[in-house]
């Protein structure tokens, strides 16, 4: 049976065998060279039986699974030869048939690509905001995140491809300049139909030959929100600590060709509400002045956990542009903001002072209240051959800061009640002209930068101590830059900063059964300065170098009015530094760095008089301008593991200096004195560090973990002792991010330090530790539930911790006409948070206290939906 | 000479993938010269993140030279041929369609019966080699017009999925887009059964240009020294097709990369080298990653 099996199996083979046809041969140009890639078929009629392609000897074989009847074609086709066929009829079992071929000039019926529809023009690209928003989009901001590109920071700055934008244009007009927020944060995202992205933006039409890597956004609206007023209002109720919680707010908007308006006004004891609407991404929200500098405020009581100030927080602002023609344009815009925060801590301090610590303890509750009104007027005419803007802006602050504080000095007694009330006015006018003409092939720019800030009063009540101040700033700053490129491994840099400033200020000092101490200076300053560079990189750009000076001339000539001492300093100052970079291959790099850097002071080095900064402290500056030199150098070495999701670095930096000048501390149960002497003094440190992480992609975690160490010392005057103090310290974070079902994300972290200060006559130490879960459920795509957790094991003193827990949660629900956001924080009611730090040999133990459980109800109803 | 100027400082500037700086700083071997560029419509039928149905498009240039040919992006291709004002200044979308389809640069025939595949998984660019291999083809009865040339039907099995394709005879070359290639003709179109994925002829132009290789890539980064975008040279990562396969499953395939498609990084950005997140542009290396990516559908199942 079995024999049989076989016999039948080898004739049906044989039958097979037999069928099949093998054509084989080489194809050779008129050269007798081989030609590959010719495309050789068996055809029969119409039908293609078989076919191949020549290898690079030309050779080709061809296999058809039976002989075909009658005679078929043997054709052989090449984009570059002559098409030859030849008649053949497949009667043997191998047929070889080689052909020379001749060639041609290609010719190919070419189709051109149609561009793809155009979402740009230019340097512009556009987008219709409507098919890029989501669901619970609400505000233009929420749709402007979406865009591919655009990047939104939390204060609501915007940035694409990773650079901020310079100009925020609606229907293109500047209205808001750097505070665009109010559009941002207010406009319905249904509202703006297109958002254009200028890249190479130049605002100026003068400079439309130059180049320019400034990125704009335009902002169209739809018609529903041109030619008529159109507004949203929000609010909010929620309840902290028995007290009721409010929010409201409301804003107004009229767009026409010609004319734009935007009006705001938001206010809420709550914390948080409209609390960026007002940021000014061009810089100057705030503004402060040599007075206010020298007499600062108290600060409130920070933590690094849940939240300890109280806010209430208000502005109204109004904001209108208009068009005059073609190219000029008005534009004014007015604000005025307030803002309330209040706090309290208390804290103990362990002063060193020489053979014993002085214990001072205190409760704390600062209260600062600020008055921001602003006014600007801008004129600008931009036209093609020239431009001239000319920006005055009137700003004033008004700050009021009381910060009273029980002192319990020695640990003995009920301890002392001391007041403290400071009042700070200043005003600032700042006017910015620039001009632009052009002359053929020429253009010839002028720009001119005064800024006046003068503070007429800072006033400051300690008990029955007044400390008073006033400063006249006039300050003025040019610079420019050349750069020369050199082949294509060499560049030079050479910018050329000048900058020109007077100052004056005064300060008295009225203190009961002491002669008033009154200070009065004045002078100006000049430094030109120019930093050429040059930098290297290699053929095969592996190796990066560069290396460069630094040289300033620093002019200074102040004159102390009360004793008609003069003080003039000219001296040149160089600074010198180097980078290297070698990258080994895509998973290895070493950078390296080393610089030296100088610093030196100003007028506020010359005012020797002390001054009272609080009910204990006096300081006074050395009277000699500070110098200080520093060279610091940095390593650092990365690794990746391809496939393996393993990354690893690690790094080390050094640094040391010196300074002229010795800073001088003494600490009594009464007060604290700060100076610093004229005697040089040294500083060092050293940091290194390594970082681990690795992903684990099959169980949808990733770990992570750093250590690092640090190690410094520095010098200083501590009781009219000089005083070499070291630290020691060291870091552990270990992370993990896990998400083990699409609706559940987790992440846990934990953080452990350990520091260590000593000197020659104390050795101290703390430790803590900190641990954070959080984690957000997503049950339906309209709803978002999201919770945190806090645990503080922190050291209070040697082999006494306090523990803490805090717990925040959030419910968001977005419906087609409505935001809702319930939103809980601090949950556990947690009324306290203590944490030891040292400064210099100093131990303090701050205990802050906390705001208490507060919920909070919010709604922000889409008048935008209601089409 | 501006508009290219405008682009290459764009480029720097915007921290883009330096594939696309080709032209003066990367060493580039020349493989053979140009029959013919062919260009496709590259597509692909997947799903977003909220599992909705999407297509995502992309242009594709197949150089056709002596036994060599090579399929990589359009856009990559018009930079290098320095027909700029064919790419326009739309780079993003180019760039985001590239990394969200996984768009990686095929070169058949080099060397000789080996292909050689670049594919990206930032921060880094990996380069396989393997055996040329020929799909099994069957041609059916039919045919159509596609630009214009009258296109035979034809069926083939290609790594575990079927292939259904037209292939002009009038253009006689075996080459294809991507890995399908050994017909009697140039493949002018090709869809997968699934109907996933479709490549499309759009056009053909008669040229003589390089087909080139380069050893590694150019990757911009930002220099903290020079607190500008620089270039440096990377070469690339070998790894064998099964690993590549199976990473591309594990990192693209695995469902947190919907949401993020950054989840598998390790470590900090600066340790990564990452060039910076901003927003929906993130680069990796040099190599962008979208902020939200489509469900990944392999070309190759087996």
């Amino acid at each position: 049976m079995k024999r049989l099996l076989y016999i039948i199996l080898y004739i049906a083979l044989a039958a097979t065998a037999s069928a099949q046809v093998k054509v084989t041969g080489r194809v050779i140009d008129l050269q007798n060279k081989p030609v590959s890639d010719v495309i050789v078929k068996v055809v029969n009629g119409s039908k293609t039986l078989a076919f191949t392609s020549t290898n690079a000897k030309g050779e080709y074989a061809l296999e058809l699974k039976s002989a075909p009847s009658g005679e078929v074609s043997l054709q052989f086709n090449h984009i570059s030869y002559e098409k030859e066929s030849e008649r053949l009829t497949l009667k043997e079992r191998l047929t070889k048939v080689d052909m020379v071929l001749t060639p041609k000039e290609v010719s190919l019926k070419e189709v051109t690509v149609k561009p793809d529809p155009l979402r740009q023009r230019g340097d512009t690209l556009s987008y219709n905001l409507a098919s890029f928003l989501k669901k619970g989009d609400v505000t233009l901001e929420d749709g402007l995140k979406n865009l591919p590109g655009i990047s939104i920071s939390d204060n609501g700055a915007i940035s694409y491809m990773g650079k901020g934008i310079s100009y925020f244009y609606i229907g293109g007009l500047d209205m808001l300049g750097g505070r665009y927020n109010l559009a941002t944060k207010n406009i319905p995202a249904e509202y703006a139909t297109q958002v254009d992205i200028m890249k190479h933006h130049k605002h100026r039409k003068i400079d439309a030959d130059e180049e320019s890597d400034a990125v704009a956004i335009n902002i169209k609206l739809s018609k529903k929100a041109q030619f008529k007023p159109f507004g949203q209002p929000e609010f909010g109720v929620g309840m902290r600590e028995d007290k009721v919680l409010y929010a409201a707010g409301a804003t107004g908007m009229m767009f026409t060709d010609n004319f734009q308006l935007l009006a705001s006004a938001k206010y809420s004891n709550s914390g948080n509400f409209g609390l960026y609407d007002m940021v000014n991404h061009s810089g100057g929200d705030t503004f402060g002045s040599l007075a206010t500098d020298k007499l600062p405020a108290w600060g409130q009581a920070g933590s690094s956990v849940g939240e300890s100030v109280y806010r209430t927080n208000g502005y109204g602002s109004f904001n209108a542009i208009q068009k005059i023609d073609s190219v000029r344009l008005v534009r004014i815009n007015a604000d005025y903001t307030y803002e309330r925060m209040n706090s309290s801590a208390s804290s103990e301090a362990y002063y060193f002072a020489g053979g014993e610590n002085i214990y001072i303890s205190e409760s704390v509750s600062p209260l600062a209240k600020a008055h921001r009104p602003m006014f600007s007027v801008k004129f600008e005419n931009n036209a093609s051959n020239h431009y001239f803007s000319d920006t005055f802006s009137a700003r004033a602050q008004f700050l009021t800061n009381e910060s009273p504080t029980l002192t319990l000095t020695g640990g003995e007694g009920d301890g002392e009640l001391n007041s403290q009330h400071r009042d700070a006015t200043s005003i600032n006018l700042h006017n910015n002209f620039w001009g632009t003409i052009r002359m053929g092939k020429k253009k010839l720019s002028f720009t001119s930068n005064v800024d006046f800030i003068r503070t007429p009063e800072v006033l400051m009540l300690m008990n029955d101590i007044s400390q008073s101040g006033q400063s006249t700033q006039l300050n003025t700053r040019h610079s420019t830059s050349l750069q020369v490129k050199l082949g294509s491994k060499w560049k030079i840099d050479m910018p050329i900063d000048l900058t020109a400033n007077y100052n004056f200020i005064e300060t008295e000092l009225v203190k009961p059964g002491f002669a008033d101490q009154s200070q009065r200076m004045s002078g100006w300053k000049l430094v030109p300065s120019v930093n050429p560079s040059t930098s290297w990189t290699s053929a095969n750009k592996k190796l990066y170098s560069s290396m460069g000076l630094n040289m300033k001339i620093l002019n200074l000539n102040y004159l102390s009015k009360y004793d008609n001492k003069r003080t003039t300093m000219s001296e040149v100052f160089a600074e010198p530094h180097v980078s290297l970079r070698y990258t080994f291959n895509a998973t290895s790099e070493l950078n390296f760095s080393s610089g030296f850097s100088n610093a030196a002071g100003d007028i506020m080095d010359l005012l020797t008089t002390p001054v009272q900064t609080s009910y204990r402290s006096t300081s006074a500056a050395s009277g000699v301008i500070a110098k200080s030199q520093s060279w610091s150098t940095d390593l650092r070495y990365t690794k990746q593991v391809p496939f393996s999701y393993f990354t690893f670095s690690a790094n080390a930096s050094y640094s040391q200096g010196k300074r002229n000048v010795l800073s001088s501390r003494t600490v009594s149960q009464t007060a604290t004195e700060s100076t610093s002497i004229f005697r040089d003094s040294h500083s060092r440190s050293a940091s290194g560090g390594i970082n681990a992480s690795k992903n684990i992609l099959s169980i949808f975690t990733k770990l992570s973990a750093n250590a690092n160490v640090s190690w410094s010392s520095s010098e200083y005057m501590m009781q009219n002792s000089l005083v070499t103090s070291y630290h020691t310290g060291y870091s552990v974070r270990l992370q993990a991010d896990v998400t083990p079902v699409p609706w559940l994300e987790t992440n846990i972290r934990g953080d452990y330090g350990k520091n260590f200060m000593r000197t020659t006559s104390s050795n101290q130490s703390s430790d803590n530790l900190r641990c954070t879960g959080s984690v957000a459920v997503f049950p339906i795509p309209a709803i978002e539930i999201r919770s945190t957790c806090n645990y503080m094991h922190n050291m209070v003193e040697p082999g006494k911790y306090k523990d803490a827990s805090m717990l925040s949660a959030s419910v968001q629900y977005k419906t087609k006409w409505a935001v809702w956001k319930l939103t809980g924080e601090n949950l556990l009611d947690v009324r306290q948070y203590t944490l030891t730090s040292f400064m210099d040999t100093d131990r303090f133990v701050h205990t802050t206290n906390l705001v208490g459980r507060t919920v909070m109800l919010t709604c922000k109803l889409l008048l935008a939906g209601h089409k | 000479m501006k508009t290219k100027l405008t682009i290459i400082l764009a480029l720097v500037a915007s921290t883009m993938s330096a594939q696309m700086l080709t032209r003066d700083n990367e060493k580039l071997d020349t493989l053979c010269q140009t029959k013919f560029t062919a260009v496709y419509q590259y597509s692909i039928n997947t799903t977003d993140v909220e599992k909705q149905p999407v297509t995502d498009s992309i242009r594709l240039a197949l150089q056709v030279g002596d036994g060599v040919w090579k399929t990589w992006t359009y856009e990559r291709y018009l930079f290098q041929q320095q027909r700029d004002e064919e790419i326009g200044e739309d780079h993003f979308w180019f760039m985001h369609n590239e990394a969200l389809m996984h768009i990686a640069t095929t070169t058949v025939g080099y060397p000789e019966g080996k292909t050689i595949t670049l594919e990206s998984i930032p921060p880094l660019q990996y380069e396989v080699t393997e055996d040329t291999e020929t799909p099994i083809w069957n041609i059916v009865e039919g045919s159509d017009s596609v630009c214009g040339y009258l296109c035979q039907k034809a069926s083939g099995k290609f790594r575990g999925k079927t292939w259904n394709v037209l292939y002009a005879e009038d253009i006689p070359t075996a080459a294809g887009p991507w890995k399908l290639q050994g017909l009697p003709g140039l493949i002018t179109y090709a869809a997968d059964n699934e109907g996933i994925h479709t490549f499309k002829l759009i056009g053909i132009y008669q040229e003589a240009v390089p087909i080139t290789y380069s050893a590694g890539s150019m990757v911009s980064k930002f220099s903290m020294e020079e607190l500008r975008m620089i270039m440096t040279v990377i070469p690339y990562e070998k790894a064998t097709r099964e690993e590549m396969q199976k990473q591309k499953k594990n990192v693209f395939g695995n469902r947190l990369y919907l949401t993020n498609p950054m989840f598998y990084m390790t470590g900090s950005k600066e340790i990564l080298s990452v060039g910076q997140k901003s927003g929906n542009y993130q680069f990796m290396g040099g190599l962008y990653v979208p902020d939200k990516a489509h469900k990944y559908q392999p070309l190759e199942l087996k």
